[in-house]
């Protein structure tokens, strides 16, 4: 992952980040979705990081107390930002250490309507080489793309024209109808 | 097992898991605003989720109860803690509006700045809005999502698609920058050129 510099940037990145992973999750442990949630742990480490350096970036900014006062609010919105991940994770992980919904809930969640679900474009995919604008156009279902991994970089909100390749995984948003279609396409 | 208590139970787990996810948006949206309303409207959600998440821990307790292996549920009471955890997070991130700390400008530009935008969009008068539905917006808009509408003192949140725009709301919005602008174009009652 690409690591950004300015206490904006970081910002920016861990603000982006924090509004997916509680999406993905409760999606994890609703439709029962064992990469999904390991997804959302990588990314509960990658916002530890990013706070790590947003904390020194902060610390370092600090000279004098007016400074201090100016700052501090930040580290408030910061360590919430934190909470935020650490509670997503910790749901993670005890839906990977066993403790999953019962199976009769998970039964009636099948008419839920929205549905979040992670495809893996495979080489030779009728989805590799187009833009992430046109995944809906071409499965004839609507997605919202949330995230895409790239190896160990990751995503968020791609734009419309990113262009998606063989091995990556695209973890989107769609309907009940749509997983079904997605499921046909063994895209 | 009972099906009432069960699709009881399912819609509850639904509905925390929106109304955490919906906190965390407005919470963040209530700091780019600097909104003591919107911070309070976090506040009242927090407590909406604990009144929420034990009226789940009963209904699944109930469950439990009728089935012969309870233990089996255990992963099913502890998803509730999540979203209490997250509500409590939403909460804590809007403690410097509700104290009144002057935003950093540093958090005020990261915050507008991010890839999804924030923004305030009023309709106007002879805008084509007044009158529309949410999903005559969706299907007629630029793709945005709609997370509150203010109307005179009160706040709609998370509206529904049926929900009709009235001149002289104003909208909170999240979306891409460019997509905000068109909004808001139209939002004024400008015509886009073909």
């Amino acid at each position: 992952m690409e690591e950004p510099k300015s206490v904006r940037e970081l910002l920016i990145e861990i603000k982006n980040i924090t509004e997916k992973i509680v999406d993905l999750a409760f999606s994890s442990f609703l439709f029962n979705l064992e990469d999904v949630a390991h997804e959302v742990l990588r990314l509960e480490e990658h916002i530890d990081d990013l706070l790590y350096m947003l904390y020194v970036r902060i610390l370092m900014a600090s000279e004098t107390a007016d400074d201090a006062e100016k700052l501090a609010p930040i580290l408030v919105i910061a360590s919430a930002m934190e909470s935020i991940a650490d509670a997503a994770g910790d749901l993670a992980t005890i839906f990977l250490k066993g403790f999953k919904l019962h199976p009769v809930v998970y039964e009636s969640l099948k008419e839920v309507e929205e549905r979040v679900v992670p495809v893996r474009i495979k080489q030779g995919s009728k989805l590799a080489g187009k833009k992430i604008a046109d995944i809906s156009e071409e499965l004839g279902v609507t997605v919202t793309p949330l995230i895409v991994c790239r190896g160990r970089r990751r995503l968020i909100n791609p734009p419309e024209d990113f262009i998606v390749e063989p091995g990556d995984t695209v973890i989107l948003k769609t309907t009940r109808e749509g997983v079904e279609e997605l499921r046909k396409e063994g895209e | 097992m009972s099906k009432d208590l069960l699709s009881e139970i399912r819609d509850m787990l639904i509905e925390l898991k929106n109304v955490a996810e919906f906190m965390v948006d407005l919470a963040y949206t209530a700091l780019l605003t600097n909104s003591r309303e919107l911070a309070e409207e976090v506040e009242r959600l927090e407590e909406y989720i604990d009144e929420l998440h034990t009226r789940y821990e009963m209904a699944v307790l109930e469950l439990a109860k009728q089935s012969e292996k309870p233990a089996e549920f255990l992963g099913t009471l502890r998803v509730g803690l999540a979203a209490e955890a997250l509500a409590d997070a939403a909460r804590e991130m809007v403690q410097p509006v509700l104290r009144g700390d002057e935003p950093h400008e540093i958090f005020m530009v990261a915050m507008s700045e991010a890839e999804e935008a924030i923004g305030r969009v009023n309709v106007e008068e002879r805008s084509p809005l007044a009158g529309k539905s949410l999903s005559e917006l969706g299907a007629e808009g630029p793709p945005v999502t709609v997370i509150a509408i203010r109307r005179g003192g009160s706040w709609i949140l998370h509206p529904g698609e049926d929900v009709k725009l009235h001149a002289g709301d104003v909208l909170v919005v999240k979306g891409r920058d460019e997509d905000l602008e068109e909004l808001r174009r139209m939002a004024r009652g400008e015509v886009k050129e073909e």
